[in-house]
């Protein structure tokens, strides 16, 4: 008898796990032709924020989910910002 | 405010928030693949006064895939945000009614 509970964290992990490499195939993809595409990336690497913490919450580990849901728009606002007032300047 | 009210909002704003990105995390995983994408940069005015609610609705602008806050205006209630696509403003703060009722 398979366990409910261990099946729907096998789900979301396969999920997780999908969604990660879509966000690298993306990142890959685009060339630096198309404009503003910093930010395209950006937004493509939030998806991977998100399985990262779908993937933390199924398998137990949800002080660490938490933290990084705080965390994580700081980082992706810093890059943002730097970017956006850099490409001021030049 | 009633304090009964305010943990309703508080609630509210969360559940709506993991919908919203659940939801956007799909679509942008879903532009990755057919690759229609336009980042362009729109200004959107809030009708959030204080600053620590401009600053919870930035963190969950960016915390949503698709859209990322770049700048806080304060004084004017303006933030800059980036978008995958041009999108329409309910669009983008969804739950800006829900912190106006939280913290305001």
């Amino acid at each position: 008898m398979v366990d409910i509970i261990t099946l729907i964290k096998s789900a979301i992990m396969i999920i997780a796990a999908i969604l990660i490499v879509l966000t690298a195939f993306g990142l890959i993809r685009y060339k630096d032709d198309v404009e503003r595409i910093l930010y395209a990336r950006v937004h493509m690497l939030g998806v991977a924020d998100m399985a990262c913490i779908a993937a933390l919450l199924a398998l137990n580990e949800p002080l660490l989910a938490v933290t990084y849901f705080f965390l994580t728009p700081f980082a992706s606002h810093a890059i943002a910002n730097a970017y956006y007032y850099g490409e001021e300047q030049r | 405010m009633n304090i009964v009210f305010r943990i309703f909002y508080a609630i509210a704003y969360f559940i709506v928030l993991i919908i919203e990105i659940i939801k956007a995390t799909f679509d942008v995983a879903v532009r990755t693949l057919n690759g229609k994408i336009e980042p362009v940069i729109v200004e959107i005015e809030t009708e959030l006064k204080r600053p620590v609610s401009q600053v919870i609705l930035a963190n969950s602008i960016t915390l949503t895939p698709g859209t990322l806050s770049i700048d806080v205006d304060s004084k004017n209630c303006v933030i800059k945000v980036a978008t995958i696509v041009p999108r329409a403003k309910e669009d983008v703060i969804p739950f800006e009614a829900y912190i106006k009722g939280w913290l305001e």
